[in-house]
């Protein structure tokens, strides 16, 4: 039988769209959007939803040898092993290829955009995502403190919604310690998840340096549940 | 056209791995067996667990269920060679092999069959594999998903063949809930809301599941689903060893080619079987002095014997020998040559025309990109010089060229 209430909402969705309005008990596709996995199932599970999620801003927050760059990759590895394409934003001209193939990144589907100054990188990125972007973007690496980034909060204005219409995902790596970034920035606020990556230990095989074990803590996530924590073991290259 | 083969993943487990080991070392030993470390225990023989000892237990109070158990120090060295060999037993009737943790690995099963009698065939295979190569019973499940396969291994009597589950969903629905990966504050909760088992539980929407007990309960609700779509991953068995011990000590690099030559050449052959291609090999040698020393060719994708022997000539003549002596001492007493970051010859393919079209789309993104900023800005990576050890000058990053 057809409610009072049944009629209203049909009305409302025919007026309005079909997602104008729900019960909480019907599923909503858009609050859910698909996750990459990260290639560690711990930090899966920390983010609630599998992954980092598709088609919105994640930003990796740490100092130095903390596991960003290793953690970048292997998210580079899942997306192509999903028939993704990598696109991977060289802001600071240092990428390591090594490191990529290391974590089983093909050059098949990786590009590499090298802006003559890190402040066209930002430019770079919104050309490249209002031109279709790819599936995957990763930024290498933003300074909060860098004065080549002072136009970043108009640049994600316009980004933001251009990830959502070409479900492309966009990772910053970002080059500052979570408890003293910069205020004002506008990347923790357009960002739906934030990752605080931080060096507990190092790996030593004898002698040898063989890789490091990072904290990774989720800081900020608008799509499941923040606090959670992984700790990683990440092997580096082996040396030649 | 050919249709797709179903999904099909056998999971192998051997509970209490370390016990199990030590049974196998030790058969004259009736008595049940605890194998500790730290003062917790690591293994726990069959007998143990059904007195209710558990891996992780402190040893003290695994002692006082157990009174007659008899205690074994854990040999984790020796365990980890058991585990390996386990893995490359069961990697002869698989495409893919995921080492989890010793005891527990996921096997590729998928397509299998045309190789094989039947499921049952290939399954009875890989465990008479392992017995043969570690004399040890393993148990193994096979199913659509990584989750009820381990559940099936579990279920599964070791010695007794492989527990098959056709219908993922149906096999999970009379099973209690403690089966899925539910924290205890979830499980309480639904005791108390009456659920008991993952049938019931699979039940609930999917929207209720997330607001009732939070996102982190959505895993399980679509395991309970038979919706797990968690692939079996190889990577971490990804490397094959042979070595070689020196009745008398190696004086010259001759010898060294030759052997090396010999391992080289058996691993290669291992690894076309499998259809793997070999990114990096590492040669180990023991001096007869003492001290040993290790040194890593990188081999690109898809290297031949030319090509390894070639990296193994160059591995050779770079050692350095023993500290303090001059040459190598008194000899090499014993080599050993790994071949790491094992992958995959072909990718899976998963969906060749939208794949395609992707690439083909950001390609013309790029070159427009190109155009507009500067044909530098625009690199493609690429192997220059795959011998090199000099990471500079191993890769180049060429620019793309703008669109006409």
């Amino acid at each position: 039988m057809t409610t009072a209430l049944d009629q209203a909402l049909t009305q409302i969705r025919t007026r309005y769209g079909e997602g104008a309005i729900r019960r909480l008990s019907e599923p909503d596709p858009a609050a859910m959007p698909t996750a990459l996995p990260t290639g560690f199932p711990a930090l899966d599970r920390a983010l609630g939803i599998g992954g980092i999620p598709r088609g919105r801003i994640t930003e990796l927050v740490g100092h130095g040898s903390a596991g960003q760059g290793s953690l970048a990759a292997s998210l580079a590895a899942q997306a192509q092993q999903r028939g993704g394409q990598v696109v991977y934003v060289d802001a600071c001209r240092q990428v390591d290829l090594d490191l990529l193939t290391h974590w089983g990144v093909g050059f098949d589907d990786l590009r590499v955009l090298r802006p003559a100054q890190p402040s066209l990188a930002l430019t770079l990125t919104r050309d490249l995502l209002g031109e279709g972007g790819a599936d995957l973007i990763l930024f290498d690496r933003y300074d909060p403190a860098e004065p080549a980034y002072r136009d970043m909060d108009a640049m994600l204005a316009e980004v933001t919604p251009l990830l959502g219409a070409t479900a492309s995902t966009l990772v910053f790596l970002t080059e500052a310690d979570a408890s003293r970034y910069p205020p004002g920035r506008a990347l923790p606020y357009y960002a739906t998840l934030r990752l605080h990556c931080q060096q507990m230990d190092w790996i030593t095989e004898g002698l040898t340096l063989a890789g490091l074990v990072a904290q990774v803590a989720v800081i900020k996530h608008k799509l499941g549940p923040p606090g959670g924590s992984a700790r990683l073991s990440l092997r580096m290259p082996a040396d030649a | 056209m050919p249709s797709r083969p179903a999904r099909r993943i056998a999971c192998l487990l051997i509970a209490g791995f370390a016990a199990a080991v030590e049974r196998a070392r030790h058969p004259e030993i009736g008595a049940p067996l605890l194998v500790h470390e730290g003062g917790r225990v690591l293994g726990a023989c069959s007998q143990a667990r059904e007195q209710g000892v558990r891996e992780g237990d402190p040893l003290q109070g695994a002692r006082a269920r157990c009174p007659g158990a008899l205690l074994l120090p854990a040999d984790r060295p020796a365990y980890e060679v058991v585990w390996g060999k386990l893995l490359l037993a069961a990697a002869d009737h698989t495409p893919a092999v995921e080492a989890v943790a010793p005891g527990l690995a996921y096997l590729d099963a998928t397509g299998l069959v045309p190789l094989y009698p039947s499921e049952t065939a290939w399954g009875e295979a890989v465990l008479s594999a392992v017995q043969r190569a570690v004399g040890v019973s393993a148990g193994l499940g096979i199913a659509r998903t990584k989750c009820v396969a381990q559940l099936a291994a579990a279920d599964a009597q070791p010695g007794q063949g492989p527990l098959l589950v056709q219908g993922d969903r149906a096999f999970l629905a009379p099973r209690p809930l403690a089966d899925l990966p539910l924290d205890d504050e979830t499980l309480r909760r639904c005791a108390l809301l009456g659920l008991r088992t993952v049938g019931r539980f699979a039940a609930l929407p999917r929207p209720a599941v997330a607001e009732q007990f939070g996102p982190e309960a959505l895993t399980a609700h679509d395991w309970a689903r038979g919706c797990d779509p968690r692939p079996v991953q190889s990577r971490l068995c990804a490397s094959l060893s042979r070595r070689h011990s020196f009745a008398v000590p190696a004086q010259d690099a001759i010898a060294l080619h030759a052997i090396l030559a010999e391992l080289g050449a058996a691993l290669l052959q291992n690894l076309s079987r499998r259809g793997l291609a070999v990114r990096w090999a590492r040669l180990r040698v023991r001096y007869e002095r003492g001290g040993s020393e290790s040194v890593a060719a990188w081999l690109g994708n898809g290297a031949g014997q030319p090509k390894l022997e070639r990296a193994l000539r160059w591995l050779v003549d770079g050692l350095q020998g023993p500290a303090g002596a001059t040459g190598w001492g008194a000899g090499v007493s014993e080599l050993s040559l790994a071949l790491t970051g094992l992958e995959p010859l072909a990718g899976v393919q998963l969906d060749l025309f939208a794949h395609r079209a992707d690439r083909l789309r950001l390609e013309g993104t790029l070159r427009r990109l190109a155009q507009r900023h500067a044909p530098a800005t625009v690199l493609r990576p690429q192997v220059a010089v795959v011998d090199t050890p000099l990471l500079s000058r191993r890769y180049a990053l060429r620019a793309l060229e703008a669109e006409t």
